[in-house]
């Protein structure tokens, strides 16, 4: 049986760790997040399949793009100053709070549709992917 | 296996599904995918910490084939499946390690466990790679909320010792 001490000492000890990990997580997930955007091509996925890419620069109005998965829309506003979710018939509405596309790709699970900027080796992002 | 002991299993299971139906109903929070506080598991803990490893695997398998039934299309069964799953094994052997006084630990390893395999079956289904940004984040909520569901299944399971 071990005595309570050394008991409290493995708890203090978890909770440290636990603790150090989670603050590691959010930590590096916002540097992650505001590591910038190097990429002016935004690219439109279903399935994992790119089904539409705009540049940027090339664009003088914003463009709405609407996707159909399963009789269910997403709709993606690609303008020059942002690019966002406009709606989606999905029920929880994460892509639409999501707000404008910056390094972390906007994904709506339930329609399987991502909207991310195109590939660019240099960045945070795809170097801690790989 | 007893009959006390199996009807016990069965009610935690009842109870388990029923938290799993109403915490999928809850809007998320976060504006991150599968961020929840999986009280669900925390029913699945208690009946590890309480009736043993072969109850809580029951509790677990029952609560997901059962959610995907009342609510929830393939999908859904999909992420729950891989997430439950993963989570009850490394739950399972954690807790082996660190007993019910730590079961804490085993319930942030368990949240990190769900959460990550739910992001590679979404990696899977999205075919987009990319969503592995969310890996630290979500790794950090699984502790946050793992360590939250764990107490709470050591505290209500207190009173049996």
């Amino acid at each position: 049986m071990k005595s309570r001490t050394e008991l409290n000492r493995r708890i203090i000890f978890w909770v440290a760790v636990l603790a150090a990990v989670s603050v590691a997580g959010i930590c590096s997930y916002l540097l992650l997040v505001s590591g910038g955007v190097k990429s002016e091509t935004v690219q439109i996925l279903q399935n994992g399949e790119i089904i539409r890419e705009i540049d940027l620069r090339s664009l003088a109005e914003p463009v709405d793009v609407t996707v159909e998965a399963d009789g269910r829309l997403n709709v993606v506003r690609v303008s020059r100053d942002g690019v966002y979710m406009l709606e989606a018939d999905c029920p929880d509405q994460i892509c639409v709070r999501q707000g404008t596309l910056g390094a972390v790709p906007i994904v709506c699970l339930p329609n399987r549709v991502t909207v991310r900027f195109a590939y660019a080796p240099p960045s945070a992002v795809d170097a801690e992917l790989g | 296996m007893t009959a006390k002991k199996l009807a016990r299993t069965s009610l935690l299971c009842a109870l388990a599904l029923i938290v799993h139906l109403i915490e999928s109903r809850i809007p998320p929070f976060f504006p991150f995918p599968g961020i929840k506080l999986g009280l669900a598991n925390a029913v699945a803990l208690a009946a590890l910490l309480s009736l043993g490893a072969g109850s809580a695997a029951l509790v677990q398998t029952g609560r997901i084939i059962l959610g995907a039934v009342f609510g929830g299309g393939a999908s859904a069964f999909l992420y729950s499946a891989a997430g439950g799953g993963v989570s009850l094994l490394v739950t399972l052997l954690i807790y082996r390690r660190f007993g019910r006084r730590l079961a804490f630990v085993t319930g942030a390893a368990g949240g990190v466990a769900h959460n990550l395999a739910q992001l590679c079956v979404a990696a899977l289904i999205t075919r987009t790679p990319q969503i592995a940004v969310y890996a630290p984040v979500l790794t950090s909520f699984g502790i946050i909320c793992g360590s939250l569901t764990g107490l709470l299944a050591s505290l209500v399971t207190r009173a049996e010792y």
